[in-house]
């Protein structure tokens, strides 16, 4: 007992505690005597009672219901209580019967209402009740037509009114109207009625389910005049009336002259699109009617503004007159040509299906997939990147389960999963082909920040390009910058390199420059034009190529092959490039950074071209630790580090160490390779080249199906089915006859009707007389 | 005495044929099928048109049902938002772009009212803006040689009017529309369903005999049960009930209440005889009563009901001794063959296909060439089986025989999408959980996958009718060199059935190894190294809906029909695909490739067409803790571990013994709760 007055005192102390202890305290049912919970009633505070005897089962169905909407009646400030009526203690509230208990609504210590606790069956009827019985002003409770037509003549040019109809009191849906009621009370007034014959007569179908209309009567001056009604769509919950008694409290039309992609009001924070009409200073009357019309016609559908050209910064095309912005954010607006009211609610409407989808967004990313592994996996480096882009990028990354939205995966010609797309305004969606990785995937997001290529307008901007001033922040992510040389008549040979830096875009940082003055870079980089510039900003070299007839596709190979590394640090991520050079590998094994004087040697000898049929390259196993796998399949026991070897990947796959006592210094490794090429040297492994075969066997259903076939040889093995004129249904109706035929129930009676048996039936029966 | 009057209008009307230009497509009909199929050719941007007796589409639903409920569930709600999936589960909707023309819309009803479903038509048909002539009667339909036509021949439909049609292919969707009759003495005392009073008033304290035992009967019994003295129903055999057939035209749960009363011995009752040999005698107060046609022969002529024998004359105890004051026929519907030239062969004349015309698997008429028969008409090629007579199957039909049409006279091969092989498991897996035309087409459309060359990369096409498999190359326009798959929904073998017991105990099976032996509708998937041979087709085994496959697999059967389980779906499936094709379809993350890039000299196929095109799955810090605490991924950093086999996992079901694969697989998620 201590305890739970404790709990209640608690409760009771004031709203922010109450705020405080909201969850410790929820669904806590406190048990009071009737003096005890007398004492705790406060002067204008509701409160809700259950009496009942002490001895009463602890547990009911009504006390389960009472105990789920202790927490939802103290989010309105009505705390609850069980009050246990003891012998010590009389009240009038403790009835005589056990069975007769009732609950008791309070404010301060009046008694407004009580209940019969099989009124109050559940969570919901309980909060419904209560607050109903609150909310008495509020919420106007009627049963006839002419009771709802004189409450809207009342309130006609003063207030709004909130007029729904729900099958009983106690509903999910009665909640959820009084729920609003509570929040909206004092601004509309509620009409509520549980009578199917008043939402006939007010024109509504499917009356099997409740109804909200908002009924605009502000407005209406005119006392004969209607208020215009407008029905709620959505099931009645608490948060679709929330939602739409705002959109119906806004205002009509919203006149503004800003840029429509900016645009926001408490529709579209609502969800909801927004329609612009477009006005000039020469209509604007006629325009403004339109708009309020429109409004009207598409009033809880969207929002409807009135936009002035006149006052407009941002360009709006000549023709258009409507704007659409739809409900996703960050979707480029649509500028469309509308000739009339009607084809512009079509627009609306057809377009509300999309917006459902939550589809596409500014620089959108979506990666797709059905629960299937794969996706799952890449889905963890999709959410990291989005967590590394938190608060850093106009990027916004979702993501489409596929499994659910079908359609607008197929829509997007998605049919392969997982799949990256780039949606950005004004530019075809894109999809990524990288590494299904964070960092890869980070660095595309990162390059596509720019549009490639990156047009450069002055001979300085150029030289600050190629100096990796103009992106520094984007250097760390591009390991080259390619600028195209170009004079300003080569226009094929640009346009074709302006495809291929498009291609790039993502992976490589691209520009082009073509000013008049274009041979002063040309000059100093000696190279005749068109040319590329290759800026490698980590070794601060620029290397120049000349394009001579290159095709957009070979621009693409050429820039994706210099941007290779002369002795590339291998890693996971960039194996594929240098296999695809089809060279054995020259690989060094480092437990940690490369010793310079190894890498020195090495590119020595990649100066002096002792190198070309090798791709030489080094692995840092502090970085890869799965270098250590490869290592423990070349070699039996493992000597120490750094190793070297060479791997013919693809041809053979012959593996040759270095000798582990030697010095890897040029001469000793130029000898090595002398003797490998002269094949004197012995591999030390060679790789396997198994097919992959299926690393399990499948179930032999069929072997099983043969198997059981067998076990009941009534049934035949493989036995001609079809006669190739008789079609499927005919051999139904055969197998039927002979059901008939076969049948041994009690209608057999009547089944020896036919002519040959019956005369055997006669005789029978016949016999059986006879017997009689 | 003026000769038969489709002789008059062809001698009429013959000038008028000569200058008739021809149209690619006319379809007969605005119902449901006539519609599904306006819209496609709409879509194809085809020259079509719709000819439509009444004044409006779906004219059959402002009269049938007569009771005006539909038996056809209007679900709306499945918890999904895919709506290939939610399509599952509405038998009422057509297909089409547009999601505003679902069904859902247009009524709240779990069984909606016929006059929605006629709503629905009419918007379907108004705003897809299809083009459909109505109060256009065609009253004969005949062939006109032309070898420069599509077929060989035009068909010519002459309208009420005497207008003439010319038409390359026509395409049938008039639906069954004559009620069936049997003939036998005293017939001519029914009432029909198409006609008999649906006001259970006039039924009030009267004995009813029903004729039939359909849906349509049992809705008629349904409907007066209450007022009646008794109803007996008469069939020819036993009550087919759906939720043992697994058929939905057959007996439907909704109709069933006088299985009730009829078992629990109230006064109604269900009775078989052959109905041919029935006789119905009035007598003097107008009551009917039961008799043979073998006793009305014997009288004579003598027709009146107390001259002629009644079986209670002899068996005093026979069930249909009392009297009746209605007999009501509720046999079902034929096809309207009338309007048919004979030349058109439809019909073979024998008994059997007096119901339905006589096609091919592929909807063509067996009998002219380019003539398809669509919708409920078209029900011979599943009669009894599948869906293929509502809605819910045939809009999937119609689709396929479009499908057909484009291929033979547009060059359009059927569509298909590509994929490298490494996607063969998800694509799989993600029809079979959401396709519609599967599920309910189950048994008649299939989806097939043409494997290519060196089965790297494969062919995806969807819902092909399945006895065509043969046929598959000439009317798709796809290749089928080097195998296939066919993925099919099934039930049990020996489940369905009118006297089955569908609720035994046991009825389900769960482990996957007993896959086969699947009882509930589940995906079964057949390989075949060779397209199978039209003899393979035609003369397959007992019980086959395929040829004899070269392996086989079933998915087993699920409760929720949701087949993603890692271990008991994905994984046998993943392995049946292995095995037929010889590879390796496991993914990898790129870690994984690039040890097996420098260890070995092949890659397997996930590493070939992903990582090695620079499009590996490169793994996360958390998921590489992840995989190597599970202890399914090797720790490179810690050096010394040795390599363990993923293959076999604790719960795993697969069969074991064989050689483990080696390497650093990335199965941390192909463990017993995630497969790649």
């Amino acid at each position: 007992m201590m305890c739970s007055s404790f709990r209640v005192f608690r409760v009771g102390i004031s709203f922010v505690t109450m705020c405080i202890f909201y969850k410790s305290a929820a669904n806590s049912l406190p048990e009071l005597s009737p003096h005890e919970y007398f004492s705790t009633l406060q002067p204008g505070k509701a409160s809700l009672a259950y009496f009942c005897q002490a001895d009463s089962p602890s547990t009911s169905v009504f006390l389960e219901g009472l105990h789920e909407a202790v927490r939802p009646l103290q989010d309105y400030g009505i705390s609850v209580a069980k009050v246990n009526c003891i012998k010590e203690e009389t009240s009038r509230y403790c009835g005589k019967d056990k069975d007769l208990m009732k609950a008791y609504l309070f404010r301060g210590n009046i008694l407004l209402r009580e209940f019969p606790t099989d009124t109050l069956f559940d969570e919901n009827a309980i909060v419904a009740h209560v607050l109903f019985a609150l909310l008495f002003n509020e919420v106007k409770y009627i049963t006839t037509p002419e009771d709802l037509q004189s409450a809207e003549n009342a309130l006609k040019g003063k207030a709004n009114i909130v007029f729904s109809y729900v099958r009983a009191i106690g509903t999910p849906e009665h909640r959820a109207v009084m729920e609003a009621a509570f929040v909206y009370g004092t601004t509309c007034q509620f009409v509520l009625t549980t009578e199917i014959a008043l939402l006939e007569s007010i024109g509504s179908e499917e009356i099997e389910y409740a109804h909200l209309y908002f009924f605009h009567c502000k407005p209406v001056l005119d006392l004969t005049q209607e208020c215009r009604r407008i029905l709620m769509e959505q099931p009645l919950t608490t948060l679709n009336i929330d939602l739409f008694i705002k959109t119906m409290n806004a205002p009509l039309l919203t006149e503004v002259a800003e840029d429509p992609q900016h645009v926001s009001t408490v529709h579209f924070q609502l969800g909801l699109p927004l329609v612009f009409i477009v006005s000039q200073q020469a209509t604007y009357e006629a325009d403004k009617r339109t708009a309020e019309w429109v409004a009207w016609r598409l009033l809880g559908k969207a929002g409807v503004l009135l936009l002035l050209r006149d006052s407009l910064e941002a360009n709006i095309p000549q023709h258009a007159n409507v704007v659409f912005k739809r409900a996703e954010k960050g979707v480029p607006v649509e500028f469309l040509v509308l000739h009339d009211v009607d084809s512009i609610i079509s627009h609306v409407e057809n377009n509300v299906h999309i917006e459902e989808k939550q589809e596409d967004g500014e620089d959108d990313v979506e990666g797709p997939d059905i629960g299937q592994a794969v996706s799952m996996a890449f889905l963890q480096s999709y959410i990291d990147v989005a967590a590394k882009l938190k608060g850093t990028s106009t990027m916004l990354l979702t993501r489409i389960n596929c499994a659910d939205w079908t359609d607008v995966c197929t829509k997007q010609n998605v049919t392969e999963f997982p799949v990256v797309k780039m949606y950005k305004e004004g530019e075809n969606p894109v999809s990524y082909a990288g590494m299904l990785g964070t960092e890869d995937l980070l660095k595309f997001i990162q390059l596509n920040r720019i549009s490639y290529p990156v047009n450069i307008t002055s001979i300085q901007e150029a030289e600050q390009y190629l100096h990796g001033e103009l992106y520094k922040d984007l250097l760390s992510y591009s390991s080259v910058s390619v600028l195209g040389l170009f004079s300003p008549t080569m226009i094929t040979a640009k346009e074709d390199f302006i495809e291929a830096g498009r291609a790039l875009k993502g992976y490589v940082i691209t520009g082009v420059y073509s000013g008049e003055d274009v041979l002063i870079l040309s000059n100093k980089y000696a190279v005749t034009l068109p040319a590329l510039l290759l800026a490698r900003h980590k070794e601060g070299r620029i290397e120049s190529i000349p394009l001579a007839n290159t095709h957009a596709h070979d621009i693409v190979q050429l820039i994706t092959d210099a941007s290779l590394e002369t002795f590339p640090e291998i890693t996971v991520e960039n194996l594929p490039s240098y296999l695809r050079l089809q060279k054995p590998l020259l690989m060094l094994f480092s437990d940690g950074s490369i010793n310079p004087q190894h890498e020195k040697a090495v590119l020595t000898m990649v100066e002096q071209k002792h190198l070309d049929s090798l791709t030489p390259c080094w692995l840092n196993l502090k970085n890869t630790p799965v270098g250590r796998g490869i290592l423990k399949a070349y070699f039996d026991t493992l000597p120490p580090l750094p190793l070297l070897v060479v791997v013919n990947l693809h041809s053979g796959g012959r593996v040759f160490a270095f000798p582990s006592d030697q010095a890897i210094t040029e001469q000793n490794l130029l000898s090595w390779l002398k003797k490998l090429e002269a094949g004197l040297e012995n591999p030390i492994t060679v790789l396997p080249a198994q097919d992959w075969k299926p690393p399990l066997p499948a179930y032999d259903f069929l072997s099983m199906m043969d198997a059981a076939t067998l076990q009941h040889p009534t049934r035949k093995a493989p036995e001609c089915l079809k006669d190739p004129d008789v079609p499927e249904s005919v051999k139904e109706h055969h197998e039927d006859k002979s059901a008939v035929e076969r049948e041994p129930t009690e209608t057999l009676r009547i089944k020896r009707w036919n002519r040959s048996s019956w005369f055997k039936y006669a005789e029978e029966s016949l016999r059986r007389d006879k017997e009689l | 005495m003026w000769g038969s009057p489709g002789l008059l209008l062809t001698l009429a009307l013959h000038p008028a044929l000569a200058v008739a230009p021809a149209r690619d497509y006319c379809v007969l009909g605005a119902g449901p099928a006539g519609l599904q199929m306006a819209y496609f050719l709409q879509r194809a941007g085809r020259d079509y048109t719709v000819l439509e007796r009444a004044p409006g589409p779906g004219s059959f639903f402002a009269r049938y049902p007569r009771h005006r409920k539909l038996i056809s569930i209007n679900k709306r709600y499945t918890g999904r938002s895919n709506a290939e999936f939610n399509l599952r589960h509405d038998w009422n909707s057509l297909l089409s772009h547009d999601p505003r023309l679902l069904f859902k819309h247009y009524s709240a009803a779990y069984f909606p009212d016929a006059g929605d479903m006629q709503r629905y038509l009419g918007d379907f048909a108004g705003r897809l803006g299809l083009r459909v002539q109505y109060n256009t009667t065609v009253l004969h339909v005949a062939l006109d040689k032309d070898r420069r036509a599509w077929n060989g021949h035009y068909f010519v439909l002459t309208d009420h009017k005497g207008q003439v049609y010319r038409c390359r292919v026509l395409l049938v969707a008039t639906g069954l529309s004559v009620p069936n009759r049997v003939d036998f003495p005293g017939s001519e005392h029914l009432e029909g369903y198409e006609s008999v009073s649906v006001d259970p008033e006039d039924f009030v304290g009267q004995n009813v005999l029903i004729l039939g035992r359909g849906n349509a009967a049992f809705e008629t019994a349904e409907n007066i049960l209450g007022v009646t003295n008794f109803i007996h129903m008469l069939s020819r055999s036993r009550v087919r009930l759906s939720w043992a057939t697994h058929y939905v035209g057959d007996l439907r749960a909704i109709n069933n209440g006088l299985l009730d009363t009829y078992q629990l011995k109230s006064l109604d009752g269900l009775l078989e005889s052959d109905l041919t040999d029935l006789a119905i005698l009035k007598d003097r107060e107008g009551k009917f009563h039961v008799t043979l046609k073998f006793f009305v022969e014997e009288a004579g002529t003598n027709q009146s009901a107390d001259a002629v024998t009644l079986p209670q004359d002899d068996s005093d105890n026979f069930a249909m001794r009392v009297a009746y004051d209605r007999v009501i026929r509720c046999l079902g519907w034929n096809f309207d063959f009338s309007i048919f030239n004979e030349s058109l062969r439809l019909s073979s004349g024998s008994e059997f296909s007096r119901k339905y015309p006589l096609i091919r698997a592929s909807y063509e008429a067996k009998g002219s060439r380019g003539l398809f028969v669509l919708g409920t008409a078209s029900h011979s090629v599943d009669y009894r089986k599948s869906a293929g007579g509502f809605i819910h199957g045939f809009r999937y039909t119609v689709r396929a025989v479009h499908r057909l049409l484009e291929q033979r006279h547009h060059g359009v091969a059927w569509p298909a999408t590509q994929h490298p092989i490494t996607q063969l498991t998800s694509s799989v897996l993600r029809r079979v959980n959401e396709a519609s035309g599967l599920y309910q087409m189950f048994g008649v459309l299939a989806d097939v996958i043409l494997v290519q060359e060196n089965a790297t990369a494969f062919e995806y096409l969807e819902e092909f009718p399945t006895q065509m498999l043969a046929q598959l190359e000439s009317l798709t326009g796809r290749r089928a060199r080097h195998g296939l798959f066919v993925v099919h929904m099934e039930y049990g073998r020996n489940f369905s059935g009118p006297e089955k017991d569908v609720f035994f105990y046991d009825r389900s099976v769960g482990h996957t190894e007993d896959a086969w032996q699947s009882n509930f509708l589940h995906p079964v998937i057949y390989y075949y190294r060779h397209l199978p041979t039209e003899q393979e087709v035609r003369f397959r085994p007992a019980q086959w809906p395929l040829p004899r496959p070269t392996a086989i697999h079933h998915i087993v059967e699920d409760f929720l029909t949701d087949w993603t389980a890692p271990v008991g779906h994905v994984l046998p499936l993943r392995r049946f695909l292995e095995n037929c094709l010889g590879t390796d379809l496991r993914s990898f993350y790129a870690e994984s490739c690039f040890l097996f890039a420098l260890t070995r000299q092949k890659l397997p196929p996930f590493c070939r067409q992903g990582y090695l095109r620079k499009q590996g799955l490169v793994s996360t810090e958390s998921l590489r803790r992840h995989g190597v605490e599970s202890g399914l991924m090797q720790d490179h950093a810690a050096a010394g571990q040795h390599l363990r086999d993923r293959g076999q996992q604790p719960g795993d079901r697969g069969p074991v013994g064989h050689p483990p694969a080696a390497g650093m697989l990335a199965q941390s998620l192909n463990s017993d709760k995630e497969e790649l």
